[in-house]
């Protein structure tokens, strides 16, 4: 154990630090100014002063964490004002102790030794005999924050104390803690600092904790030394009125040295020897200091001008002492100190006390003091102790939530014989609810509306609530009025047209399946799917016959629409626009004219073709590349073209299955080529002349997407109503001007021509008016048996990717 | 003075109190957690009579998850990687933000933080979708690459396709980084701005250079948000689907496109809802093994 018990501190030349001129500056604020003083080694030295003294700050200086504004620091002869923490050999104990709350005791104490380069297990070791002299040894696996206050106060000790630090820095390390256990540890860090011999530096804003405990003190105010002595120095010989006044309590009696040299006129009135005026001329302003303490009752004569008779105030029991307030004047208030054994019955509130001194208790100061009378007993600044507030993480778990289905709710029960019927009967819906809970006409006071006692279209003729594709009516815009609004004008029907029909199979299984196959009403009374998703829905039995004597323009209707296979005689649909799927392609990126299908699997635009997702458009495409007829039900032939699609896919040649997304592409040239639908590249082409449409060589898919009424819809007049008005060749002919697909409305192109203009150059146009020879080079997709399709379209999705 | 007062506690709590009041929740966590988990397992091990209707019946079918496994692994491995490789960037780029934030941006850490977020504002598909005129081959990110000559080596290493980056792997996964970056930079800030900054001058005091204390100090009193942010990061976006959707290509789908058809698309709910009973098993046992990993490493 080093012992080093030389208490000639004072005069020991061996400095650990030294600060030369020291000064520190944040912004404008001067934290320390002039700090010029040595601080010996094995001393425990202590820095006091009030909260913002520059007493934390000249610490740190020393630690590191701050690097002086001008002057130097040296620490064992070295200047290190630049060099950072980790290099300098001393160690900190923080306010809060700054324990690692990851690692055990153990590990804390042992993280300056393993920074230094020692091995885990020399490491530890030293740690556990630290642990033992701050008398911790059985904590050592403990986590600190299972520790007291008290004992972590030892572990950040152990810690520093470990590293045998030139100098160990002290910051307010008591303070956390309640009076009991601080005054414990006051003598506990004295024998820890006597036993090991380092110096101390210890920061604190508590005289009397400074006083117990340092060889010498630095007091500090506004960011200057005012004194720096022993405790002794400075409780009996303050260097000035802020010293006296923050060491311990003190009485200061303004006044002036007066012309006999031993004596001080007080501004009070009264006159008191001194013994010593410390070198003041008369006549010079003085501060006498009388301590507490040093006051005591007197019962004798009075004497003169070393006592003083005032009224007792109050009367403070102390335990081991009492102190006394007593008014000498109006305006001088001090305070005394006195044994319990000299209390008597006449020290009480209201009685008059004598003070006596002793001739060398009167202590002159230089200046005026602006507090007349008693300091304030303690000093203790209310410190604002940062509560390390501790706020818990939460941690959301987040909540899988799951898509609930309504199982069992099944109202209906369609079989491909009874939709069959249906067909036979023709006009006539021959569906019947099963009686599962088919609410469709339970609350609709309109009553039903058609032919049939069992038709369950509602008659409501006020609004109508339509669902189609986008960009496929007119809007209102640049002065003309869009169909819908123009039907409003002339019918007065409410009408929400809404556009949010992306895709068949997504609105079947969104929209239509989970409510109108569990027997409810759609919240439309029109959808628009195309051809093949409308026969599904026909064959399902849940769109309703159409009211055609509702609809006398139905007579415009081409013929060829009449006599679609799965609505002989369009019963239950009218046709909305009709369209050719081929490809588009931008010559300046394939280079060369493009002709066929197969053209689309040309290496120059490998990571540049899109197909569609809609199943029918692609897989016929490639079908008839490979030969067959989509037309005709064939399911090894759609197979063996996936085949191909899959090929090219994996290969990298397609980079995308899109809806209409391709025009996007297609505009910033990321697709060269794709299938694509005709009436969005004739609108493209009013953009830009770099983007070709073509039928291939082996031919083009034909479609066209419907208007039904599905299953139990209210509106069935209003819905009559809008048909009724876009099958007036006047309005589908603004219609055709506008969306640039195939009118199904007979007289469109006559009505275009009477438009005139650019309207009458689409009369021309091969892709809105297809004559015989390239309507013969068209297909529509066979009819696929719902487990066909089902086969089909899973091996196609799953070539998509999804 | 330094006395405290008594600990009188004359008021005696009723000790049902908070059951009562964890009742709503449960209630709520019962009806809208529980139950409809329950029913997604029944529907994933029931058959589907009818390939057009949205109807099936429970057969205890367990074919449906191997169906799972068999048909989709290939997106079932591809949503892991970049799901992985993005919550790996996301910590990489998150990690150093939310240190300056939490330590060195001051009294403009809310500004800072705030900027971060902004972006956050618009909707998930919007950005996703405005990242395509970024990526596409003639936008901005891959002139820019062109411009400084580093599509050729971009190509080499594999982030380009034939010169691209619009639908390509490296296009998802930047994605997702993009769009879950505020979910790993949360709570690693949260963290971080939580440690005592005293640590880390303690540790320096402790002879330990800003790396080592970074090391020893920092990172293991920021794992908590670093594993929260990989909880919030990971599992959505091993779920999504957007990204692969708008930023990939055919071959770079992922589980949430499966998922997304199956019930959307062919209305397969039982083979949908075992995929995602795999997922979520796949997802629940890696969160526990990376849960054991950070918590048991010795990090002192």
């Amino acid at each position: 154990m080093p012992n080093v018990d030389d208490k000639q501190v004072g005069h020991v030349s061996d400095n650990v630090i030294q600060f030369q001129s020291v000064r520190k500056q944040f912004g404008e604020f001067v934290a320390v100014e002039h700090a010029d003083f040595s601080i010996a080694r094995g001393e425990f030295f202590s820095l006091l002063g009030p909260s913002g003294c520059g007493k934390t700050t000249l610490l740190k200086m020393i630690a590191g964490f701050e690097q002086p504004t001008s002057g130097a620091i040296l620490l064992d002869g070295a200047d290190v004002s630049m060099v950072p923490p980790y290099k300098r050999n001393v160690n900190t104990v923080f306010q809060q102790y700054a324990l690692f709350p990851h690692m055990s005791v153990l590990d804390n104490v042992a993280f300056g030794l393993r920074s230094k380069g020692a091995g885990t297990a020399e490491a530890r070791r030293e740690a556990a005999e630290m642990l033992e002299i701050v008398r911790l040894g059985d904590f050592r696996n403990r986590r600190p924050t299972q520790l007291s206050g008290g004992q972590q106060q030892r572990v950040a000790l152990a810690r520093a104390l470990v590293n045998k630090p030139s100098a160990l820095l002290l910051d307010e390390p008591l303070a956390a803690l309640d009076l009991k256990l601080r005054e414990a540890m006051q003598l506990e860090l004295k024998r820890i600092q006597r036993e090991l011999g380092i110096t101390f530096v210890f920061v604190t804003h508590d005289q009397g904790e400074a006083l117990t405990m340092s060889d010498r003190i630095a007091v500090m105010s506004k960011g200057r030394v005012e004194q720096i002595g022993t405790p002794e120095e400075i409780y009996d010989r303050p260097a000035g009125i802020f010293v006296a006044g923050f060491i311990g309590s003190a009485n200061l009696l303004p006044g002036r040295v007066n012309a006999s040299g031993s004596s001080v006129d007080l501004e009070m009135g009264a006159t008191i020897d001194v013994a010593d005026t410390s070198g003041h001329e008369p006549g010079t302003e003085v501060t006498v200091m009388i301590r507490p303490e040093r006051l005591e009752p007197y019962n004798g004569e009075m004497k003169p001008n070393s006592s003083f008779v005032g009224e007792i105030k109050d009367v403070i029991y102390q335990g081991s002492e009492i102190g006394l307030i007593v008014h000498l004047d109006s305006t001088t208030e001090i305070v005394a100190t006195i044994e319990p054994d000299d209390m008597n019955a006449s020290v009480v509130p209201g009685g008059l006390i004598t003070l006596a001194w002793v001739p060398d208790a009167p202590f002159v100061m230089p200046g005026r003091s602006a507090i007349v009378g008693a300091t304030t007993t303690d000093v203790d600044e209310v410190q604002a102790t940062m509560a390390g507030t501790d706020l818990g993480s939460g941690k959301n778990d987040g909540d899988d939530s799951s898509l609930g289905s309504n199982l069992g709710r099944r109202a209906l029960l369609v079989g491909g014989g009874l939709a069959a019927a249906a067909v036979v009967v023709g006009g006539v819906l021959a569906f019947t609810g099963n009686g599962g809970g088919s609410n469709v006409d339970g609350d609709d006071d309109e009553g039903a509306l058609g032919s049939g006692g069992s038709s369950t279209l509602g008659s409501g003729s006020n609004q109508v609530r339509i669902l189609n594709w986008q960009a496929y009516v007119d809007p209102s815009e640049d002065g003309a009025i869009g169909t819908v609004d123009r039907f409003i004008e002339a019918t007065g029907v409410a009408t929400r047209y809404s556009e949010d029909f992306n895709d068949n199979n997504e609105v079947y299984n969104r929209l239509i399946a989970p409510v109108v196959g569990a027997g409810q009403k759609m919240d439309y009374d029109i959808i628009c799917p195309t051809n093949w998703l409308a026969a599904r829905l026909r064959t399902l039995g849940w769109i309703e016959p159409l009211p055609l004597d509702l609809i006398p323009n139905r007579v415009n209707l081409e013929d060829r629409f009449l006599n679609q296979k799965w609505d002989f005689g369009a019963l239950y649909n009218l046709p909305w626009q009709a369209g050719i799927t081929g490809i588009a392609y931008n010559p300046s990126l394939t280079g060369r004219e493009f002709t066929t299908v197969a053209d689309l699997w040309d290496e120059a635009i490998r990571g540049r073709v899109a197909l569609l997702t809609e199943m029918r458009d692609s897989v016929g495409l490639v079908m008839m590349s490979l030969g067959y007829d989509p037309s005709t039900l064939d399911e090894e032939a759609a197979m063996e073209a996936i085949g191909v699609i899959e090929e090219q896919t994996r290969s990298g040649q397609i980079r995308a299955f899109t809806g209409n997304e391709y025009l996007d592409g297609l505009r910033r040239g990321d697709i060269a080529a794709c299938i694509a639908w005709s009436g969005d590249i004739v609108q493209l082409q009013y953009e830009t002349d770099e983007i070709e449409f073509y039928i291939p060589e082996e031919g083009g898919m034909s479609w066209y997407d419907t208007m039904v009424i599905p299953k139990g819809a209210d509106n069935g007049v209003a819905a009559a109503e809008w048909m009724n008005f876009v099958y007036d060749p006047v309005q589908a002919a603004q219609l055709t001007y506008w969306v640039q697909y195939i009118s199904p409305v007979k007289g469109v192109k006559e009505e275009l021509i009477k438009m005139g203009g650019d309207a009458a150059d689409l009369a021309e146009s091969q892709i809105l008016f297809p004559d015989e020879a390239t309507a013969a080079r068209l297909k529509v997709f066979a009819n696929l048996p719902e487990d066909v399709e089902a086969r089909i379209n899973d091996r196609f999705l799953g070539v998509t990717g999804a | 003075m330094a006395t405290t007062p008594a600990d009188t506690r004359s008021v005696r709590v009723d000790k049902k109190i908070p059951y009562v009041l964890i009742l709503p929740g449960m209630l709520f966590l019962f009806v809208f957690f529980i139950v409809p988990l329950i029913t997604l397992f029944k529907i994933s091990l029931s058959t589907k009579p009818n390939p057009l209707l949205a109807e099936y019946e429970f057969t205890w079918e367990w074919g449906n998850f191997t169906t799972a496994f068999d048909d989709f692994g290939g997106q079932l491995g591809r949503s892991f990687f970049y799901a992985g490789v993005a919550t790996v960037l996301c910590i990489l780029i998150a990690y150093p933000i939310a240190y300056f934030i939490a330590f060195k941006a001051g009294t403009y850490r809310n500004v800072v933080l705030g900027l971060v977020m902004v972006p956050f504002f618009t909707s998930f598909l919007l950005r996703t979708i405005a990242w395509q005129s970024l990526l596409n081959d003639s936008g901005p990110v891959l002139s820019f690459i062109e411009a400084i000559s580093l599509d050729g080596f971009l190509g080499n290493i594999g982030l380009l396709e034939d010169g691209r980056i619009l639908n390509t792997d490296t296009a998802v996964i930047g994605g997702l980084t993009y769009n879950f970056l505020p979910f790993m930079l949360l709570p690693i800030y949260v963290s971080l701005e939580k440690i005592d900054p005293r640590l880390v001058e303690a540790a320096s005091d402790l002879y330990a250079p800003f790396a080592s204390a970074f090391r020893r100090v920092i990172l293991p009193l920021s794992l908590p948000g670093v594993f929260a942010g990989t909880l919030l990061t990971f599992i959505p976006a091993t779920g999504d689907f957007i990204n692969a959707r708008f930023l990939g290509n055919p071959n770079t789908s992922v589980i949430g496109n499966v998922v997304q058809s199956q019930f959307l698309s062919r209305n397969d709910y039982p083979t949908a809802a075992a995929i995602s009973f795999v997922l979520m098993a796949i997802i629940t046992t890696a969160v526990v093994i990376y849960a054991a990993m950070l918590g048991t490493e010795d990090i002192a």
